[in-house]
């Protein structure tokens, strides 16, 4: 990641599992307009969790390629 | 009327709301070219277009509502450039202007009303940085001072016209004039109400 990007999600804290990887607890937040019966407007969804990002693993492009799987991150 | 035109140094441009044929037409051409793409955001795309900056055809995809991790840029819209044969994507963040800059020279009689730079997101493909590039949006109540601006004739929509700079951030060198006309009042011909909307949403003082 070259230091002009602006990160999409927000890695909160990360703690060091021996012989595992490290534990990541992130937080990613979405906006979307939503046109329902019961409501109409503005929708702001936020994922708070955590993640084992395993040894060798470079923690920003696992947990990237992650939130793109899980389609949390869109193009 | 279900499209803004943009007169560019690179020709008219026509952006489509979402809904109809041609913004169907549009999204098919990105979705050709990228996967995993968030369509259903977007409130408006223009046709691919040169855009000599950015070296490519461009699709621009103006979106309903701006992403949270951009809050802290407090933007008035967002968009996203799609360079269909590089196949990278640059964010726009425009935010609101409430004096003229002082680097950037703008033409006479003129109210400067936004900001829009580009961006780059992780993730998204495409590593230039195009952040020196500066766009000023901008109201002149006399037409012939932006085309003296220009040096060239520009379009005179019968119901308004606003205009864009894009300045070299650096050199301030004028590089392209942007001119957005309409014909008819519609949903996006009336910039300065937006403007008034998005001061009196930040309790912005603009009685003087």
């Amino acid at each position: 990641m070259v230091p002009y990007m602006i990160k999409p999600f927000t890695i909160l804290a990360t703690k060091d599992e021996p012989n595992f990887g490290t534990l990541v607890s992130y937080t990613i937040s979405d906006r979307a307009y939503v046109d329902q019966e019961d409501y109409k407007g503005i929708q702001t969804s936020i994922l708070t969790s955590g993640l084992l990002i395993p040894l060798g693993e470079d923690i920003d492009t696992y947990l990237l390629n992650y939130l793109i799987r899980s389609e949390w991150i869109k193009l | 009327m279900n499209y803004l035109s943009v007169e560019t140094s690179e020709g008219l441009v026509k952006y489509y709301l979402a809904g109809t044929e041609k913004f169907k037409e549009i999204t098919a051409i990105v979705e050709s070219k990228y996967n995993n793409l968030g369509s259903t955001k977007w409130e408006l795309l223009s046709e691919p277009t040169y855009n000599s900056i950015l070296e490519d055809q461009v699709v621009t995809a103006i979106y309903k509502s701006s992403s949270p991790y951009l809050d802290h840029l407090d933007p008035i819209k967002v968009s996203r450039k799609y360079l269909l044969n590089k196949q990278h994507i640059y964010e726009k963040v425009y935010t609101l202007l409430t004096d003229i800059p002082s680097e950037f020279e703008l033409p006479e009689n003129s109210k400067a009303l936004a900001k829009g730079y580009l961006l780059n997101i992780y993730g998204q493909p495409g590593d230039e940085d195009y952040s020196n590039y500066i766009d000023i949006y901008f109201s002149c109540t006399n037409h012939a001072n932006v085309e003296a601006f220009a040096e060239k004739k520009l379009t005179v929509g019968s119901y308004s016209n606003y205009y864009c700079i894009t300045f070299n951030g650096t050199t301030k060198e004028r590089l392209k004039v942007k001119n957005y006309c309409f014909d008819t009042q519609n949903s996006l011909s009336n910039w300065d109400e937006y403007w008034t909307a998005e001061c009196e949403d930040r309790n912005i003082d603009i009685s003087t």
